[in-house]
């Protein structure tokens, strides 16, 4: 086991209040493989990523919990053990490529910083390095590419530099914030297959966030799905796919048009109602407002995550059978 | 659900700043002066009383009630006339600011939502105004229609328009490819209704910090004009020509130039840390 | 024809860029040539990725932007010919859903005053009834009554697309460009708007351009769908043509990338390699050709002409049969 997160807390300290962005949440990861972090947005998977990397900033604390890589809890580092980790053991890369690069440093020199940083590297070395690092993430005309400025590149060749820059070091785990989503189509396919025909080789760990189901059958190997906070559900993909439990998960599923379904034939299924505001969170199951299977138990309690057989959790009283 | 308005949050941001706040209070103790001035100031500001001359504020050696700041070398008091200034003050940054907005805004918006031609001209106007330094184009305005306060205060207005004009501008470029605009347009409304209801409500924000900060710069560029006793004319109790004519009397009657001094600076203070206030509640805002 | 509500003809828009001092001018043909139809009544899909064209289209057909050549055809009349009168009734009859429900809605304003906007610039109804108009829009997208007063930052993104779907039906259009309508939001709230305008399109009788990149939301929406690749038409067919029996190759690449739900059944897929070429210099004959499996010498001299196939089910590609 690469990554072992047991019992993740993080709270905001807002003048409007305090709320718990993440409520206890526990995962793993082991090397060669992919967790895919599935939810919307507010439901807390990217600040869970940005706590692996003790990237949370003031209002927000990580107010408990362990995260062991490797068996070495990450909470307890200092900032300067941490930057070690950053970008050597762990490195991310994020959804917004136009950003993430700075447009006022070329390609080369960004990616030679990396290196520089963490393996110490020089001169010739150095450059023959970071164009190698371009050429495997299929980037033509590496050489050239050095010299050329983040505005010159399209977003797909700029998530491709972003991927080089992260995985130059061979990092033991790839955060992945929803990489794809800005990207066409298209091209998508192509930073996906880059990722995992990278990861294959340098058996990285990969956490994999995303709110795009049908990323997620492309790319992972077990998925977890939050929802407010906490993990509703997970799994390995197989399990979640065929058989999803929870009644969110299930709505995610039907939610999206697949292919038999014409207008004519019948209406989208949509989960009703919204996602709650954080400072308002329902008693009991903080899903139960728009639960179709709702009962008072639901109300009044909150469930907790159960093994259904197989490594298939789910905290739902309806899918533990309770009712 | 509470209905929020928007000014309440506002509000509320506000109040946590605690130097905006101090600002606040500045200026409104500022303002308080310049409408209660008869009750507040004991003393006429220009009936000029030779016995009492010089005399220093009452917690000096040889200060006495009812002259809490002392006189000056007519024997005026120094307290009713520092009062007197902040109505002054506040006229002056009104009325500068107020040229300045004004013509400012036209020009900005005009040649932001339009583009070309419009543009160009207009933004050539204001940069040939920006090429002359701004005390010699005040000197020169004054210089051409007379000194006084008045005068003083058109020419800070003019030298202020490039300014406003730029940060109109800027902000409604910014809005105008927004597509709230495109959908006003798309139901049918016309070039001006786009600009003053559409566009330029969004555009507040940095108007508003502008002319906080620009009532600040209004009373020191009046204050530095009459200390170049081209603006206000004695024997008017303006804080600038206050400090003007006490020059002199700096070794003898030091509080003659501390208390306007002073009075300039708390008032510029105030003035700037409410425009930071402003600045600091009302961008995040704009984000949302 | 009675039953054609537009008429797009040799629609053409290119910019003129300057590529600065040394490589001089260069022409950006962002829809370089285009022709179709917009039947009443159906929902036309546009598909494609960045820079196809497909936003700008939708721009010239609601006149925001001007065409550099060709004809958009409403009620037998050319819209550039269109004199103050019809142009009001154009406006009418057409109207808007965008992408960002966070900029789409004027900030400053109470969404009572959006909703009302184009009421108020286009008919003269006292504020007794306008307000009686405005509530009762809400009601039919399904917003809450008592959130009249209230500002855009007081609502969640599909809440705010509601609006923006509110002020599109508030003068009862005939035609409905919906650019990106819900891509921009969460998954189980597309499901909310996808079902809303479908309502809205029975209950309305309204027709609709549906942009969007998102193919599983277009195939389950469009009646017919139009495929566009750097300013030019590919493929046009009904839904179930187009998605069940691709005729380009790049309508297959599309359809290939898209990850697919069943993990059971993963299948070959045609990937594409390299990155979509701008439209400023695009490759000779068919622009496809330079990312194309199927490419051939001859394809140099393809002229990308639509050829029907089977009945509406027309191809930009003479070799893909």
């Amino acid at each position: 086991m690469l990554l072992d997160v047991k019992n993740l807390k993080i709270s905001f300290h807002t003048d409007k209040g305090v709320f718990n962005a993440v409520n206890g949440i526990s995962f793993n990861i082991f090397a060669g493989k992919t967790l895919c972090l599935v939810g919307e947005s507010g439901c807390g998977k990217s600040v869970t990523a940005l706590s692996l990397l003790r990237l949370i900033d003031k209002p927000g604390k990580i107010t408990d919990g362990t995260i062991l890589l490797e068996n070495k809890d990450l909470v307890l580092l200092s900032e300067r053990e941490m930057r070690n980790v950053r970008g050597k053991n762990i490195s991310m890369i994020f959804q917004e490529p136009m950003t993430s690069l700075n447009p006022s440093y070329t390609i080369g020199s960004q990616i030679k910083e990396v290196l520089r940083l963490h393996k110490n590297l020089k001169g010739k070395d150095l450059k023959d390095t970071a164009i190698n690092a371009l050429a495997l993430v299929a980037i033509p005309s590496p050489k050239e590419i050095m010299g050329e400025y983040p505005f010159k590149l399209s977003g797909g060749m700029r998530q491709r530099v972003m991927i080089a820059m992260a995985m130059a070091c061979s990092p033991k785990l790839l955060i992945a914030d929803e990489p794809t989503t800005a990207l066409d189509v298209t091209i998508q396919a192509q930073v996906l297959t880059l990722i995992k025909k990278l990861q294959s080789r340098e058996n990285t760990a990969v956490l994999f966030i995303t709110h795009d189901l049908g990323v997620v059958s492309e790319v992972a190997d077990d998925v977890a799905v939050m929802y407010m906070g906490e993990i509703v559900e997970n799994g390995d993909i197989q399990s979640i796919f065929s058989n999803p439990k929870h009644p969110y998960t299930q709505g995610l599923f039907y939610s999206l048009p697949s292919k038999g379904i014409t207008k004519d034939k019948s209406k989208l299924f949509s989960i009703s109602g919204n996602v709650p505001s954080i400072f308002d969170l329902p008693k009991g199951c903080a899903f139960w407002p728009r639960c179709q299977y709702a009962k008072s138990v639901c109300k009044e309690n909150s469930p907790l995550l159960k093994d259904m057989g197989d490594g298939h959790y789910v905290s739902c009283f309806k899918a533990q059978g309770d009712f | 659900m509470k209905k929020n308005s928007l000014l309440l949050e506002y509000y509320i941001s506000f109040k946590k700043n605690k130097s905006a706040v101090f600002g606040f209070y500045v200026i409104f103790i500022l303002v308080i002066f310049s409408i209660f001035t008869p009750f507040i100031a004991p003393f006429d500001p220009v009936i000029q009383d030779l016995s009492i001359r010089l005399t220093p504020p009452i917690f000096s050696e040889g200060g006495s009630w009812p002259h809490l700041l002392g006189t000056d070398d007519f024997g005026r008091d120094l307290f009713s006339r520092i009062v007197y200034g902040s109505r002054i003050s506040i006229m002056i940054g009104t009325i500068s600011v107020g040229i300045s907005l004004f013509f400012g805004l036209i020009l900005g918006s005009f040649a932001g939502f339009y583009g070309g031609s419009v543009d160009a001209v207009i933004m050539r106007f204001v940069d040939i105004i920006l090429s002359i330094p701004a005390i010699m184009l005040a000197i020169l305005i004054v210089a051409i229609l007379g000194p006084s306060l008045y005068n003083a205060m058109i020419a800070i207005g003019v030298v202020g328009i490039p300014t406003y004009a730029r940060v109109v501008r800027a902000s409604v470029l910014q809005e105008k490819v927004k597509e709230y605009v495109v959908a006003s347009m798309v139901s049918g409304s016309s070039s001006a209704r786009l600009i003053f209801k559409v566009i330029l409500p969004n555009c507040m924000a940095p108007i508003i910090v502008q002319s906080t900060m620009g009532f600040a710069s209004a009373i020191l560029e009046a204050a530095g004009l009459s200390f170049l006793s081209l603006g206000a004319q004695p024997p008017t109790p303006e804080w600038g020509a206050m400090l003007a004519s006490s020059l002199r009397y700096i070794t003898i009657a030091p509080w003659m130039i501390a208390f306007p001094g002073f009075a300039i600076f708390l008032t510029v203070l105030g003035f700037n840390l409410v425009g930071d206030g402003l600045m600091d509640v009302l961008d995040p805002k704009m984000k949302d | 024809m009675e039953n054609i509500a537009i008429g797009v003809r040799n629609l053409k828009k290119h910019y003129d860029i300057n590529r600065g001092m040394f490589k001089g001018k260069a022409i950006l043909r962002a829809v370089d040539d285009i022709s179709f139809e917009l039947y009443r009544g159906e929902t036309l899909g546009i598909v494609g990725e960045s820079g196809c064209g497909k936003s700008t289209t939708g721009k010239m057909i609601l006149k925001i932007e001007e065409p550099s050549s060709g004809e958009i055809v409403y009620k037998g009349k050319d819209i550039k010919d269109f004199y103050k009168k019809e142009l009001k009734d154009y406006r009418k009859n057409i109207q808007i859903v965008f992408q960002d429900p966070y900029s789409s809605l004027n900030p400053r304003w109470r969404i009572c005053d959006i909703i009302a906007e184009p009421i108020k610039l286009n008919t003269k109804l006292g504020s007794r009834k306008l307000e009686n108009k405005v509530l009762e829009l809400m009601k039919k997208v399904g917003l809450n009554e008592e959130s009249y007063l209230r500002y855009p930052h007081q609502f969640s993104g599909g809440q705010r697309q509601r609006i923006g779907l509110a002020r599109a039906i508030a003068l009862n259009p005939e035609i409905i460009i919906c650019d990106e309508p819900v891509s921009a939001l969460d998954v189980s709230i597309q499901a909310q708007v996808i079902n809303l305008l479908m309502e809205l399109q029975r209950g309305l009788k309204l027709t609709y351009i549906f942009i969007s990149h998102d193919l599983g939301v277009v195939r389950y929406i469009s009646d017919r769908v139009i495929v566009m690749y750097m300013g030019k038409i590919v493929e046009i067919g009904t839904s179930k043509n187009l998605f069940n029996n691709p005729k380009h190759p790049y309508t297959i690449a599309l359809l290939d990338s898209i990850p697919d739900i069943n993990i059971s059944e993963k299948k070959e897929r045609m990937l594409l390699e390299g990155d979509i070429p701008t439209p400023i210099n695009p490759p000779s004959g068919c622009r496809f050709r330079s990312r194309c499996v199927y490419a051939k010498k001859e394809c140099k001299q393809v002229d990308m002409k639509l050829v029907e196939i089977e009945d509406g089910h027309k191809t930009a590609c003479p070799f893909f049969m």
